[in-house]
């Protein structure tokens, strides 16, 4: 009897570590980009040339790409300059956006509702083709090759609006009428009830603004004119463009622009798949 | 998403008295939309009825004459197919993909933190880098995938799979943050539920199909607008991985827009495609609504 | 509500045109398109003054710039490797031997991402100085941007006329007044592996015309002696260069010469040309459809120059500006590649030269003549013979003339790169009057001519393809025109 709930138990663990095998390879498979790009990096310029395309692994390892990178691109000064930008507009984006949807969430007002559909039909708007526009204005303001004038035409978003409007209505109304009775007053409870309940909302908002940040190629371009404020897609750029550099070079560059993304995502993934999934949004 | 739930707020809101408060809160933001966004925009409006200089500048009004031009032009029929057919492919393929690795990770289990983050982890990574490594997997001799598959597919330079190519890579793009999404949604059902169903004899699949799904299907829709969303708007990797070609097959609006906007400074034509594209992603949200509402179940 | 946003909309309609009617008056002033006149003036002095009022170190473009030193700031399209070469070869000497000029290079993105970013900038915030590719030379003349470099070279007395090869001054320049400098010559042809052609029996250098080249595939590629015939580079230059190799125009106005092209030539016929356009084509198609044909649209350094590199392709139709990446791709193996200038696009055809590719410098009207000296000083540091002959030899560039050729260093570079040697010598025995048509649209213009081959890869008929390529082409002529001339 004993053994047969033992072998039955064990039949279970085992199916259980299959599976949890399974998913491991899947993941492993997700990230086979990721691998073979680092794997890439790795190898000698001389291993590329050849067939040795087919090959995961370099046979001969080398820092030789790496180092042509950093020589070349001042790598290292255009991923601080993102941060700086990414830092700037999530920052922003968090505290205009969390404003602007408690208001419409909120309140009763004039115009509320034609606001909102204004703000919704600015989601509709295609970035690109107000880029040329926008630069004429920094430059008249005087603010090209500035961080702030780089990062003030996306300081806030309607996608960030529209993302904590749909959170806060979820905010169950009692909390709102207990606040009241309290004598909370609305901004006290803004501060000190809405926005500490909207954490994972605002943890998803950062990450879509980062990867929107990381991925902008023209508007830095435009608004920049020195190496010193240049940001990681410039340098991608720059390691693709013309005749020289060689392929190893470019994936090497590619490498080291996914690196700290990477790490800074496997560092705040803890918080943010537990804060996302920690039932916060649950209606 | 939750559209219902406005009901008893709007009624709390009522009962408040006129402040100056959401003027205050929402000033800076309609500003810097005023600023960065509508003006603009309602420029491109004008201008797609003018010609313009290589400046950008207004030379002449031509009412419409350039959406004549652009919507007889030889390229218009295949630039909205691609675009639609890219929104499908991103739009669908996403969802698969991260659904099926959300069910999978559906349930917490003890080191599901290293498979989750590695489905995750696609998000990290910039469409730029993306677009190098997909474009050495991508090659037809000595590629990866061709190795893999066992095919001989010039995926990036044969018109029949280009488009295809560039939808895997933004497909691969997306799923990081479609699970993430997903993930929330399924992780919001009740373990209470999953386990009388367990009990009713339910296997995964038809828990997953029963119950998961019906209980996340706002995050569901969220995840299918967005991508679609996003499959309108991207560019870099068309850009890099085959800059439009062959023959046309990648040029999608978005993309033919940034090059007459950035490369060819043929701003008007720009404009017209710019108000197109609104067009189709206003049209597009419209009936995402109108399903939303049909379709959707809150709990 | 509805009502609401229509009014609205109409008021920001209305705003946005009271003030784009400003902003047009403003961009009238000063500038204009055609090239013969209003042309800003030259003061060629030495701008002494002007030096001695910065008194103080400051930073522009990131650089720190040392008191006494007029700024000269430079937006560069070279992002890695050549740019480096650059600095190395010419920026940092010329601002150690300067006490006057500083330049800053800056990258801006490729040619077209920079000369988008010079149209949308006020003039006060513009380089003095840019370089771009040579078949830009017509955007840059139409551009309103630039200080022709011919004024400058009839005001300074110092310059030394260099000499420049024929098809440098009919690339750079209208009825031999230049427009931009060259800084760099480079030729189109093809890269071929010496080891495939030795096997196969063919003298590279006997393919002097389409009908040669698919000839040679067949012959490569029947016999095995490799996998792909021939490669061609991702663009719709090289059609361009063969046809003018051929002795055609290929835009009327004398190929731009006369003012901003109306239309293209490819369909006319008169003197045959539309003929030659649809022969060369076909041949194309029938390189690819045979097999021949490595996937157009690969990658230079990640697929084509490895496989010429490995002898699983015999031709590369490029520039010889890749000569470092090829050289990488041979290994040991110095011997193993050669390279033949351009093709004619007809075997009939007059055999008029071959067009320069390759750089020019340009001096751009910021509005700041001390700055415009500046950049004019550096071109004449960088044109001297003995920083051409190093930047040569560092890239593989060609020299821009004959003193630069005839020096020692160059002659001693030759000895071990004898297939320069032959590229030289096929240049020197051409007329040199080829030159790429002047457009100011480049951007539409060349890549018509890729999409058409692409097209034409993938099953349209020939005419078909032409047909589009040349409707592509005229309608953006004369959208152009239409919007700015004067």
């Amino acid at each position: 009897m004993s053994k047969k709930i033992n072998s039955g138990f064990s039949k279970r663990k085992a199916k259980r570590i299959v599976a949890y095998l399974l998913k491991v390879v899947l993941g492993l498979a997700i990230i086979s980009p990721v691998i073979v790009c680092l794997s890439f990096a790795f190898k000698p310029p001389t291993e590329l040339m050849g067939t040795g395309y087919g090959k995961l692994f370099p046979d001969n390892p080398t820092w030789e790409n790496f180092k042509w990178v950093i020589t070349e691109v001042p790598v290292l000064t255009y991923l601080k300059n993102t941060m700086i930008q990414c830092a700037m507009v999530i920052c922003s984006q968090l505290a205009l956006c969390s404003a602007a949807a408690y208001a419409l969430t909120f309140f009763d007002f004039k115009g509320k509702n034609l606001l909102f559909t204004i703000i919704l039909t600015s989601m509709m708007i295609p970035g690109d083709v107000v880029v040329i526009s926008n630069y004429i204005q920094i430059q008249q303001w005087h603010l090209t090759n500035t961080h702030f004038g780089m990062a003030v035409p996306y300081f806030v978003g309607g996608m960030g609006i529209f993302l904590m409007r749909q959170f806060y209505l979820t905010l169950p109304r009692d909390l709102k009428d207990a606040a009241d009775i309290d004598g909370c007053g609305d901004m006290g409870f803004f501060f000190r009830i809405a926005v500490p309940l909207s954490v994972p909302s605002l943890a998803s908002l950062a990450i879509y603004e980062f990867i929107a940040i990381y991925n902008r190629y023209f508007w830095p371009l435009l608004v920049t004119s020195s190496d010193s404020m240049r940001t990681v897609q410039i340098g991608m750029a720059m390691l693709n463009s013309g005749e020289s550099g060689k392929p190893s070079y470019v994936l090497a560059g590619a490498a080291m622009c996914i690196i700290p993304a990477v790490i800074v995502f496997i560092v705040g993934q803890k918080y943010l798949i537990r804060g996302m999934t920690a039932g916060a949004v649950k209606g | 998403m939750k559209k219902k739930k406005e009901a008893p707020l709007a009624v709390a809101g009522r009962r408040r008295k006129q402040s100056f408060a959401p003027y205050i809160l929402l000033f800076p933001s309609l500003a810097l939309f005023t600023m960065f966004t509508f003006y603009p925009f309602v420029k491109t409006i004008f201008l797609s009825f003018s010609l313009t200089d290589k400046k950008g500048g207004f030379v002449k009004w031509v009412g419409i004459d350039n959406y004549i031009r652009v919507i007889t032009g030889n390229l218009f029929g295949k630039t909205m197919e691609n675009t639609f057919k890219f929104a499908l492919m991103v739009g669908v393929g996403t969802l698969l993909v991260a659904m099926i690795l959300a069910l999978l990770s559906a349930s917490r289990e003890k080191g599901s933190r290293l498979y989750e983050v590695m489905f995750a982890l696609p998000l990290a990574v910039a469409s730029a880098p993306a677009s190098s490594i997909f474009s050495y997997l991508l090659r037809k001799d000595n590629g990866m995938v061709n190795t893999l598959l066992g095919t001989d597919i010039a995926w990036l330079q044969d018109p029949k799979y280009a488009l295809t190519a560039i939808a895997i890579c933004t497909v691969w793009l997306s799923i990081g943050s479609s699970y993430i999404f997903l993930l929330v949604g399924f992780r919001n059902v009740s373990e209470d539920l999953l386990e009388s169903a367990k009990l009713d004899g339910a296997g995964p699949f038809r828990r997953a199909i029963n119950i998961l799904i019906p209980v996340a299907s706002p995050q569901i829709f969220f995840v299918v607008f967005l991508n679609i969303n996003n499959s309108f708007k991207a560019f870099a990797q068309i850009k890099m991985l085959t800059n439009g070609g062959p023959a046309n097959s990648t040029t999608t609006l978005i993309f033919s827009m940034y090059q007459n906007a950035m490369l060819k400074s043929r701003f008007e034509t720009a404009c017209v495609q710019a108000v197109l594209l609104f067009l189709v992603i206003f049209i597009f949200t419209r009936i995402q609504r109108a399903l939303e509402d049909r379709m959707v179940h809150y709990q | 509500m509805k009502k609401k946003l229509f009014s609205l909309l109409a008021m920001l309609l209305s705003l946005v045109m009271i003030l784009s009617a400003c902003g047009g008056k403003t961009d009238d002033d000063g500038k204009t398109d055609d090239p013969n006149s209003g042309l800003p003036k030259v003061d060629v002095t030495d701008y002494d003054e002007e030096a001695a009022k910065l008194t103080a170190d400051t930073e522009i473009d990131g650089v720190m710039v040392p008191a006494g030193r007029i700024p000269v700031r430079y937006w560069c399209p070279h992002g890695t490797g050549t740019s480096k070469n650059l600095d190395e070869i010419a920026i940092n000497k010329f601002n150690e031997s300067q006490d006057k000029y500083y330049v800053i290079r800056t990258y801006q993105g490729g040619y077209y991402d920079q000369l988008a970013k010079l149209q949308a900038t006020e003039q006060a915030d513009l380089p003095a100085l840019v370089n771009s590719s040579s078949e830009t030379v017509g955007s840059y003349l139409h551009s309103g941007l630039i200080v022709p470099v011919q004024n400058y070279i009839d005001a300074d007395s110092t310059y030394v006329d260099p000499k420049l090869y024929g098809n440098l001054v009919a690339t750079y320049g209208l009825n031999g007044e230049l427009i931009g400098h060259p800084m760099s010559l480079s030729l189109s042809g093809f890269f071929y592996n010496v080891d495939v052609f030795e096997k196969a029996g063919i003298d590279p250098f006997s393919i002097v015309s389409m009908d040669d080249v698919y000839a040679a595939c067949e012959k490569i590629c029947k016999g095995g002696f490799a996998k792909y015939g021939i490669a061609e580079e991702h663009s719709g230059i090289w059609a361009n260069y063969a046809f003018h190799r051929a002795g055609y125009y290929t835009v009327d106005n004398n190929n731009g010469m006369d003012g901003l092209p109306t239309k293209c030539l490819y369909d006319d016929n008169t003197n045959g040309f539309a003929d030659v356009v649809t022969k060369y084509y076909t041949h194309w198609k029938n390189i690819s459809d045979n097999g021949y044909l490595y996937p157009f649209g690969s990658k230079m350094k990640e697929d084509l120059i490895p496989a010429l590199g490995r002898g699983e392709l015999a031709m590369l139709v490029t520039t010889n500006s890749y000569q470092a990446n090829v050289i990488d791709a041979f290994g040991d193996n110095t011997d193993g590649f050669g390279f033949v200038p351009m093709f004619s696009a007809d075997a009939n055809g007059k055999n008029s030269g071959y067009c320069s590719s390759g750089q020019g410098l340009f001096v751009i009207d910021n509005g700041n003549k001390a700055a415009q000296m500046g950049a004019w000083e550096f071109i004449k540091f960088f044109s001297a013979p003995d920083i051409q002959v190093e930047w040569d030899k560092k890239t593989g560039y060609l020299p821009l003339s004959e003193a630069i050729y005839d020096s020692d260093a160059y002659q001693a570079y030759l000895k071990d790169y004898p297939y320069v040697q032959k590229i030289i010598d096929a240049m020197k025995g051409a007329d040199l009057s080829a030159f790429y048509a002047f457009t100011a649209t480049n951007n539409t213009y060349s890549p018509a001519g890729a999409t058409a081959l692409e097209e034409i890869f993938n099953g349209t008929p020939v005419a078909d393809a032409i047909a589009t390529m040349v409707s592509t082409i005229n309608e953006d002529f004369e959208l152009y025109n239409a919007t700015n001339v004067g």
